[in-house]
Protein backbone atom coordinates (compact mmCIF):
# COMPACT_ATOMS: atom_id res chain seq x y z
CA UNK A 1 0.00 0.00 0.00
CA UNK A 2 2.84 1.83 0.86
CA UNK A 3 3.73 1.87 -3.19
CA UNK A 4 0.30 2.29 -4.50
CA UNK A 5 0.35 5.87 -2.75
CA UNK A 6 3.82 6.76 -4.39
CA UNK A 7 2.87 5.70 -7.90
CA UNK A 8 -0.61 7.09 -7.96
CA UNK A 9 0.69 10.72 -7.10
CA UNK A 10 3.53 10.46 -9.40
CA UNK A 11 0.76 9.94 -12.37
CA UNK A 12 -1.71 12.47 -10.91
CA UNK A 13 1.46 15.26 -11.53
CA UNK A 14 2.09 14.44 -14.97
CA UNK A 15 -1.49 15.02 -16.00
CA UNK A 16 -1.70 18.28 -14.72
CA UNK A 17 1.90 19.38 -15.74
CA UNK A 18 0.16 18.65 -19.63
CA UNK A 19 -3.22 20.70 -19.44
CA UNK A 20 -2.45 23.77 -19.55
CA UNK A 21 0.00 23.43 -22.88
CA UNK A 22 -3.13 21.67 -24.24
CA UNK A 23 -5.72 24.28 -23.13
CA UNK A 24 -3.99 27.34 -24.82
CA UNK A 25 -4.23 25.69 -27.96
CA UNK A 26 -8.04 25.92 -28.05
CA UNK A 27 -8.56 29.50 -27.36
CA UNK A 28 -6.83 32.76 -28.59
CA UNK A 29 -7.57 36.23 -27.70
CA UNK A 30 -6.96 39.44 -29.66
CA UNK A 31 -6.13 41.74 -26.98
CA UNK A 32 -5.46 45.67 -27.27
CA UNK A 33 -7.36 46.14 -30.54
CA UNK A 34 -7.89 49.72 -31.19
CA UNK A 35 -10.67 51.64 -31.34
CA UNK A 36 -10.33 55.30 -32.14
CA UNK A 37 -13.20 58.45 -33.25
CA UNK A 38 -12.54 61.75 -33.72
CA UNK A 39 -14.80 64.75 -32.67
CA UNK A 40 -14.91 67.66 -34.59
CA UNK A 41 -15.96 70.83 -34.19
CA UNK A 42 -18.54 72.38 -36.99
CA UNK A 43 -17.08 74.37 -39.68
CA UNK A 44 -17.57 77.59 -39.63
CA UNK A 45 -16.96 80.73 -42.57
CA UNK A 46 -16.72 85.00 -41.66
CA UNK A 47 -16.45 87.48 -44.41
CA UNK A 48 -13.24 89.63 -43.95
CA UNK A 49 -13.89 91.79 -46.72
CA UNK A 50 -15.99 91.95 -49.71
CA UNK A 51 -15.53 91.93 -53.65
CA UNK A 52 -14.88 95.03 -55.18
CA UNK A 53 -14.48 96.00 -58.72
CA UNK A 54 -13.12 99.68 -58.40
CA UNK A 55 -13.99 102.59 -60.18
CA UNK A 56 -14.41 102.24 -64.86
CA UNK A 57 -15.32 104.32 -67.00
CA UNK A 58 -18.86 103.98 -68.93
CA UNK A 59 -17.84 102.39 -72.05
CA UNK A 60 -19.00 102.78 -75.41
CA UNK A 61 -19.45 98.96 -76.25
CA UNK A 62 -20.04 96.25 -73.78
CA UNK A 63 -17.04 95.10 -71.55
CA UNK A 64 -15.85 92.69 -68.78
CA UNK A 65 -13.76 93.75 -65.55
CA UNK A 66 -12.59 90.41 -64.07
CA UNK A 67 -11.07 90.41 -60.01
CA UNK A 68 -9.16 87.36 -59.96
CA UNK A 69 -9.07 85.40 -56.67
CA UNK A 70 -5.73 87.11 -56.00
CA UNK A 71 -7.33 90.26 -56.22
CA UNK A 72 -5.51 91.16 -59.88
CA UNK A 73 -8.09 93.26 -61.80
CA UNK A 74 -7.95 93.23 -65.37
CA UNK A 75 -10.81 94.24 -68.19
CA UNK A 76 -11.53 93.94 -71.95
CA UNK A 77 -13.46 96.83 -73.55
CA UNK A 78 -13.77 99.19 -69.99
CA UNK A 79 -11.21 101.48 -69.00
CA UNK A 80 -10.18 101.14 -65.61
CA UNK A 81 -10.03 104.58 -63.55
CA UNK A 82 -8.39 103.22 -59.74
CA UNK A 83 -11.01 102.87 -57.11
CA UNK A 84 -10.57 100.47 -54.57
CA UNK A 85 -10.90 96.47 -55.72
CA UNK A 86 -10.06 93.35 -54.25
CA UNK A 87 -11.43 89.48 -53.84
CA UNK A 88 -13.46 88.53 -51.40
CA UNK A 89 -12.24 86.89 -48.32
CA UNK A 90 -13.11 84.39 -45.84
CA UNK A 91 -11.72 83.01 -42.63
CA UNK A 92 -12.98 79.26 -41.54
CA UNK A 93 -13.03 77.08 -38.57
CA UNK A 94 -12.88 73.52 -38.41
CA UNK A 95 -11.60 70.63 -37.34
CA UNK A 96 -8.12 70.12 -37.81
CA UNK A 97 -6.31 68.57 -41.04
CA UNK A 98 -10.62 68.33 -41.89
CA UNK A 99 -11.04 69.04 -46.22
CA UNK A 100 -13.79 70.95 -47.00
CA UNK A 101 -15.77 71.86 -50.34
CA UNK A 102 -16.57 75.22 -51.76
CA UNK A 103 -19.93 75.95 -53.63
CA UNK A 104 -20.06 79.31 -55.09
CA UNK A 105 -23.20 80.95 -56.87
CA UNK A 106 -23.93 78.97 -60.16
CA UNK A 107 -26.21 81.72 -61.60
CA UNK A 108 -25.26 85.29 -62.03
CA UNK A 109 -25.42 87.71 -59.46
CA UNK A 110 -26.97 91.08 -60.08
CA UNK A 111 -25.67 94.87 -58.84
CA UNK A 112 -28.10 97.75 -58.92
CA UNK A 113 -27.55 101.40 -58.78
CA UNK A 114 -31.30 102.83 -58.48
CA UNK A 115 -32.86 100.89 -61.20
CA UNK A 116 -29.70 99.82 -63.15
CA UNK A 117 -28.27 96.75 -63.37
CA UNK A 118 -25.02 95.08 -64.28
CA UNK A 119 -24.47 91.66 -63.59
CA UNK A 120 -21.40 89.68 -62.03
CA UNK A 121 -20.39 85.80 -62.72
CA UNK A 122 -17.81 83.33 -63.13
CA UNK A 123 -16.78 82.94 -59.66
CA UNK A 124 -13.76 81.61 -58.56
CA UNK A 125 -12.17 80.68 -55.46
CA UNK A 126 -8.65 79.61 -53.87
CA UNK A 127 -8.76 76.95 -52.99
CA UNK A 128 -10.64 75.37 -55.50
CA UNK A 129 -12.90 72.97 -55.66
CA UNK A 130 -11.86 71.96 -52.21
CA UNK A 131 -9.86 73.19 -49.31
CA UNK A 132 -8.08 71.98 -46.05
CA UNK A 133 -8.04 72.95 -42.64
CA UNK A 134 -4.65 73.68 -41.26
CA UNK A 135 -3.66 71.68 -37.96
CA UNK A 136 -4.89 74.59 -36.41
CA UNK A 137 -8.14 74.77 -37.02
CA UNK A 138 -8.09 77.37 -39.90
CA UNK A 139 -8.55 78.29 -43.47
CA UNK A 140 -8.24 81.10 -45.84
CA UNK A 141 -10.62 81.77 -48.56
CA UNK A 142 -10.41 84.27 -51.89
CA UNK A 143 -13.28 84.43 -54.04
CA UNK A 144 -12.99 86.47 -57.43
CA UNK A 145 -15.58 86.81 -60.31
CA UNK A 146 -15.88 88.56 -63.86
CA UNK A 147 -18.33 91.88 -63.71
CA UNK A 148 -20.65 92.74 -66.81
CA UNK A 149 -20.37 96.42 -67.91
CA UNK A 150 -23.05 96.82 -70.26
CA UNK A 151 -22.20 99.40 -73.38
CA UNK A 152 -23.04 103.01 -71.79
CA UNK A 153 -23.44 101.47 -68.63
CA UNK A 154 -25.41 104.42 -65.97
CA UNK A 155 -23.13 105.77 -63.70
CA UNK A 156 -23.39 105.35 -59.93
CA UNK A 157 -22.29 102.70 -57.42
CA UNK A 158 -23.65 99.33 -57.66
CA UNK A 159 -23.89 96.77 -55.01
CA UNK A 160 -25.11 93.16 -54.58
CA UNK A 161 -24.61 90.11 -52.44
CA UNK A 162 -23.70 86.55 -53.16
CA UNK A 163 -23.19 83.34 -50.78
CA UNK A 164 -20.14 81.44 -50.35
CA UNK A 165 -20.84 78.19 -48.81
CA UNK A 166 -18.31 75.80 -47.29
CA UNK A 167 -19.06 72.03 -46.16
CA UNK A 168 -17.00 69.17 -44.81
CA UNK A 169 -16.44 66.26 -47.20
CA UNK B 1 3.99 -5.52 -8.97
CA UNK B 2 3.62 -4.22 -12.62
CA UNK B 3 0.44 -5.24 -12.38
CA UNK B 4 -0.92 -3.18 -9.78
CA UNK B 5 1.36 0.02 -11.22
CA UNK B 6 -0.67 -0.26 -14.63
CA UNK B 7 -3.82 -0.62 -12.47
CA UNK B 8 -2.68 2.78 -10.95
CA UNK B 9 -1.69 4.56 -13.89
CA UNK B 10 -5.38 3.69 -15.34
CA UNK B 11 -7.09 5.16 -12.09
CA UNK B 12 -5.08 8.19 -12.71
CA UNK B 13 -6.04 9.49 -15.99
CA UNK B 14 -9.88 8.06 -15.21
CA UNK B 15 -9.85 10.56 -11.92
CA UNK B 16 -8.74 13.18 -14.38
CA UNK B 17 -11.46 12.76 -17.85
CA UNK B 18 -14.23 13.21 -15.18
CA UNK B 19 -13.11 16.77 -14.18
CA UNK B 20 -15.27 18.80 -17.31
CA UNK B 21 -12.43 21.02 -18.29
CA UNK B 22 -9.89 18.62 -17.99
CA UNK B 23 -11.80 15.78 -20.48
CA UNK B 24 -11.30 18.39 -23.06
CA UNK B 25 -7.99 18.73 -22.42
CA UNK B 26 -7.12 15.67 -22.10
CA UNK B 27 -8.50 15.25 -25.54
CA UNK B 28 -6.66 17.96 -26.80
CA UNK B 29 -3.82 16.35 -25.73
CA UNK B 30 -4.22 13.25 -27.49
CA UNK B 31 -4.76 15.64 -30.83
CA UNK B 32 -1.94 18.38 -30.39
CA UNK B 33 -2.29 19.54 -33.92
CA UNK B 34 -5.73 21.24 -33.09
CA UNK B 35 -4.71 25.17 -32.57
CA UNK B 36 -6.31 27.96 -33.25
CA UNK B 37 -4.57 31.41 -33.41
CA UNK B 38 -5.87 34.88 -34.15
CA UNK B 39 -3.98 38.29 -35.61
CA UNK B 40 -5.47 41.48 -35.95
CA UNK B 41 -4.96 43.09 -39.07
CA UNK B 42 -6.70 46.67 -38.48
CA UNK B 43 -8.59 48.29 -35.56
CA UNK B 44 -11.79 49.74 -35.78
CA UNK B 45 -12.36 53.31 -36.90
CA UNK B 46 -15.59 55.19 -36.31
CA UNK B 47 -13.79 58.45 -38.39
CA UNK B 48 -14.43 62.03 -38.18
CA UNK B 49 -17.80 63.06 -36.82
CA UNK B 50 -19.30 66.90 -36.34
CA UNK B 51 -19.95 67.76 -32.87
CA UNK B 52 -24.08 68.11 -32.30
CA UNK B 53 -25.90 69.73 -29.85
CA UNK B 54 -28.08 66.77 -28.86
CA UNK B 55 -25.34 63.83 -29.81
CA UNK B 56 -26.42 60.43 -31.35
CA UNK B 57 -24.72 57.32 -32.36
CA UNK B 58 -22.44 56.05 -35.05
CA UNK B 59 -22.70 52.40 -36.29
CA UNK B 60 -20.04 50.50 -37.76
CA UNK B 61 -21.13 48.02 -39.65
CA UNK B 62 -18.97 44.80 -40.11
CA UNK B 63 -18.67 45.41 -43.57
CA UNK B 64 -17.30 48.55 -42.84
CA UNK B 65 -19.81 50.65 -43.95
CA UNK B 66 -21.00 53.89 -41.43
CA UNK B 67 -24.21 55.01 -40.48
CA UNK B 68 -25.24 58.13 -38.02
CA UNK B 69 -28.30 58.93 -36.31
CA UNK B 70 -28.46 62.40 -35.23
CA UNK B 71 -24.72 63.13 -36.39
CA UNK B 72 -22.83 64.32 -39.51
CA UNK B 73 -19.89 62.28 -40.45
CA UNK B 74 -16.45 63.57 -42.14
CA UNK B 75 -15.13 60.93 -44.65
CA UNK B 76 -11.90 58.79 -43.54
CA UNK B 77 -10.81 57.04 -41.00
CA UNK B 78 -13.89 54.35 -41.15
CA UNK B 79 -12.79 50.14 -40.69
CA UNK B 80 -14.47 47.72 -39.37
CA UNK B 81 -11.86 45.50 -36.95
CA UNK B 82 -10.76 42.87 -39.60
CA UNK B 83 -8.83 39.86 -37.85
CA UNK B 84 -7.35 36.51 -39.44
CA UNK B 85 -7.98 33.32 -37.82
CA UNK B 86 -5.97 30.06 -38.59
CA UNK B 87 -7.02 26.60 -37.27
CA UNK B 88 -4.66 23.37 -37.50
CA UNK B 89 -6.59 20.09 -36.88
CA UNK B 90 -9.55 18.19 -37.93
CA UNK B 91 -12.13 20.63 -36.42
CA UNK B 92 -12.45 23.99 -38.59
CA UNK B 93 -15.21 25.23 -36.13
CA UNK B 94 -14.60 28.22 -33.39
CA UNK B 95 -16.91 30.73 -31.57
CA UNK B 96 -16.51 33.84 -31.36
CA UNK B 97 -16.40 36.06 -28.35
CA UNK B 98 -17.14 39.62 -28.29
CA UNK B 99 -17.25 42.17 -25.62
CA UNK B 100 -20.00 43.94 -24.42
CA UNK B 101 -18.19 47.21 -23.97
CA UNK B 102 -15.61 49.22 -23.83
CA UNK B 103 -14.63 52.81 -23.69
CA UNK B 104 -12.82 55.63 -25.64
CA UNK B 105 -11.17 58.26 -23.77
CA UNK B 106 -10.38 61.61 -25.49
CA UNK B 107 -7.60 63.71 -25.32
CA UNK B 108 -9.15 66.05 -22.89
CA UNK B 109 -10.58 63.50 -20.78
CA UNK B 110 -13.75 63.07 -21.64
CA UNK B 111 -15.73 59.56 -22.92
CA UNK B 112 -17.29 57.72 -25.26
CA UNK B 113 -18.42 54.29 -24.85
CA UNK B 114 -18.66 52.13 -27.86
CA UNK B 115 -21.21 49.03 -26.95
CA UNK B 116 -23.53 46.67 -30.08
CA UNK B 117 -20.19 44.58 -31.29
CA UNK B 118 -21.01 42.32 -33.85
CA UNK B 119 -19.07 39.59 -36.16
CA UNK B 120 -19.13 38.82 -39.50
CA UNK B 121 -18.82 35.75 -39.58
CA UNK B 122 -21.82 35.91 -36.27
CA UNK B 123 -21.34 34.05 -33.51
CA UNK B 124 -19.33 31.03 -34.82
CA UNK B 125 -16.86 31.09 -37.85
CA UNK B 126 -15.47 28.18 -39.90
CA UNK B 127 -11.70 28.22 -41.10
CA UNK B 128 -12.48 25.67 -44.03
CA UNK B 129 -9.63 23.58 -45.31
CA UNK B 130 -7.24 23.58 -47.40
CA UNK B 131 -6.77 27.54 -46.26
CA UNK B 132 -7.83 27.00 -42.35
CA UNK B 133 -7.96 30.18 -42.39
CA UNK B 134 -10.72 33.07 -42.22
CA UNK B 135 -11.10 36.83 -42.51
CA UNK B 136 -12.92 38.01 -39.29
CA UNK B 137 -14.29 41.10 -39.28
CA UNK B 138 -16.02 43.27 -36.14
CA UNK B 139 -17.97 46.55 -35.79
CA UNK B 140 -19.79 48.35 -33.05
CA UNK B 141 -22.16 51.36 -32.13
CA UNK B 142 -20.06 54.63 -30.97
CA UNK B 143 -22.32 56.38 -28.46
CA UNK B 144 -21.65 60.41 -28.66
CA UNK B 145 -22.64 62.81 -26.28
CA UNK B 146 -24.85 65.82 -26.38
CA UNK B 147 -21.64 68.85 -27.29
CA UNK B 148 -19.61 66.08 -26.94
CA UNK B 149 -16.40 67.71 -26.33
CA UNK B 150 -13.80 68.02 -29.82
CA UNK B 151 -11.12 65.51 -30.26
CA UNK B 152 -9.66 62.16 -30.64
CA UNK B 153 -10.74 59.13 -28.84
CA UNK B 154 -9.07 55.96 -28.50
CA UNK B 155 -9.46 53.14 -26.59
CA UNK B 156 -9.03 49.22 -27.24
CA UNK B 157 -11.15 46.03 -26.86
CA UNK B 158 -10.93 42.25 -27.02
CA UNK B 159 -11.83 39.56 -29.21
CA UNK B 160 -11.18 35.45 -28.40
CA UNK B 161 -12.01 32.94 -30.69
CA UNK B 162 -12.30 28.87 -29.27
CA UNK B 163 -12.44 25.87 -30.99
CA UNK B 164 -15.96 24.31 -30.82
Amino acid sequence: MKQFGKIFFAVAIAAVVLTPAAFAQTSATASNVPATATIVPGITIAQVTGLAFGDMLSPAGAGTVTVDTAGARTSAGVTLAGGTFNAATFDITGGANKTFSITLPAAAVTLTSGGNTMTVDTFASNPTPTGTITGGGTATLAVGATLNVGAAQAQGTYNGVFDVTVAYN
Amino acid sequence: MRRILAGIAFAAFGLITTGTAAANQVTATANPSATITITTDQGLGFGSIMAAPAGGTVTVAPDGTRTLSGLFGLSGGISAASFTVEVSGDNPHYQITLPPSTVLVGSGGAQMIVDTFQSLPAGTGNAKPPGRQETMTVGAMLHVGAAQPVGTYNGVFHVTVNLN
